[in-house]
């Protein structure tokens, strides 16, 4: 499955996009992968998920595409999970950067 | 329950029951009503700075390191959260007789060296967070005076207008930080209006990127065009208004029409653009915008303020028009 990362927003406003085929995950990062498909990491980007007031903080966009299905999570650096940003981290530090 | 407190309980218990009454009212969007109340709380007249190290962590406050009047130490990004948090503070009391973020001399506070390589500052609704940059791209994000005035700002917003972060509402909660941040600037380096580079964030790309700032209020989509982080995407007139469910709704791009429409403005009636375009600007903040307040209400509202402070039909209020119209606007006065 192809994992895509969009982390948008931020003070600086520049988005940044990375990708990675699941092969190359290790084990404990699929296991996490496999929740988000089979939808157990429910977050929103919903404004309301934020604190009073917050601003310029990250928002994310997760895609996990396996050929005929696409999962779409969203979430905000306020409301992600622990496990999901370490994929997050991981797919962002051992990727390829899409554009 | 409260009102019995006010009337009854320790002077702890009563500050706190002032407090749930005013944020019942704040929620009721019933500002008036707010003000007045606000009045019965204890206030603090000073400015009261703290700087935390967060230690290349994402953990927040961090270690307690520079308190106010306390010992200089920490490097560079303690001091400059130190002296340009006092800067922001310096410019809402002296321009707009404002004490601190909410009116009552809160307590600045702010976390510097937050998380690694971290190419961020943000404000998360009770202090300011600043990254250290990662070195490639950007420098550190205390090191320009503008972008802490930015994020003080957004606090204010979240005193007054409590602008929703999204859409044209989150575009103008960034332009207001935008504005304020550059009149911060502007008025410690008593620049005027032709003597400003009307830039956000010069200074913090590293000299490897092809880029002078992260926006440009003079010239917005002129800031950068670099091969790694792309072109500054900024409108400069609403018939390029994007249209995005990134960056909720394009808060980052959006906010370059308001932006330049209180450039124009400013330029049209000159001289220290915080004396009067600024004033402007700050008391539709203050007292007429809300949370879904668009750009066309602050428009008229900006143009009506203009009116209020400098007369109908007045030069002032003439650039206001001018401004506006320029981005596509057309301003529906008040009959």
């Amino acid at each position: 499955m192809l994992i895509k990362i969009e982390r948008t927003g931020g003070f600086t406003g520049i988005s940044e996009y990375c990708e990675m085929n699941s092969d190359d995950l290790p084990g404990p990062m699929r296991k996490t992968l496999s929740k988000i498909v089979n939808g157990n990491s429910g977050s929103s980007r919903s404004i309301k998920s934020l604190p009073k007031g917050a601003a310029d903080h990250y928002s994310y966009r997760i895609t996990v595409d396996d050929g005929s299905n696409a999962r779409v999570i969203e979430c905000n650096q306020y409301n992600i999970k622990d496990n999901l940003k370490s994929l997050i981290n991981y797919v962002e530090k051992h990727s390829s950067k899409a554009k | 329950m409260n009102k019995k407190i006010v009337d009854n309980g320790t002077e702890k218990q009563k500050e706190t029951a002032w407090k749930n009454l005013i944020l019942t009212e704040q929620l009721r969007g019933r500002r008036q009503v707010t003000a007045l109340m606000l009045v019965m709380l204890p206030k603090s007249d000073k400015l009261h700075r703290t700087i935390f190290d967060a230690g290349n962590i994402e953990n927040l406050p961090g270690t307690l390191t520079r308190a106010e009047g306390g010992k200089v130490k920490g490097g560079k990004p303690v001091s400059e959260a130190y002296d340009y948090s006092g800067d922001t503070y310096k410019y809402y009391q002296q321009v707009h007789d404002r004490n601190s973020i909410d009116g009552r001399g809160m307590k600045l506070d702010s976390s510097v060296h937050y998380g690694e390589d971290y190419n961020n500052a943000f404000w998360n609704g009770t202090q300011m967070v600043y990254g250290d940059g990662d070195g490639e791209i950007f420098d550190r994000f205390t090191k320009c005076v503008d972008v802490i005035g930015h994020e003080l700002t957004h606090g204010v917003t979240q005193y007054e207008a409590a602008l929703e972060y999204q859409g044209q509402p989150g575009a103008l909660n960034e332009s207001f930080s935008d504005v304020f941040g550059i009149l911060v600037k502007q008025y410690a380096l008593k620049q005027n209006v032709d003597k400003s580079d009307w830039l956000i964030g010069a200074g913090l790309f590293t000299k490897k990127v092809k880029g002078v700032a992260l926006r440009s209020m003079k010239e917005p989509g002129t800031a950068y065009d670099d091969p790694t982080i792309g072109k500054d995407p900024q409108p400069g007139h609403m018939k390029k208004y994007v249209k995005t469910t990134s960056d909720n709704g394009g808060v980052h791009i959006n906010s370059g029409i308001p932006n330049h429409a209180f450039y124009l403005a400013a330029e049209e009636i000159g001289g220290f653009a915080w004396e009067k375009t600024g004033k402007i600007w700050y008391v539709t903040l203050r007292d007429r915008l809300r949370e879904n307040s668009d750009f066309q209400d602050t428009a008229n509202l900006t143009f009506d303020v203009a009116g209020s402070l400098y007369g109908k039909g007045s030069s002032e209020q003439k650039a206001i028009f001018n401004a506006w119209d320029q981005m596509g606007i057309k301003i529906k006065a008040k009959k």
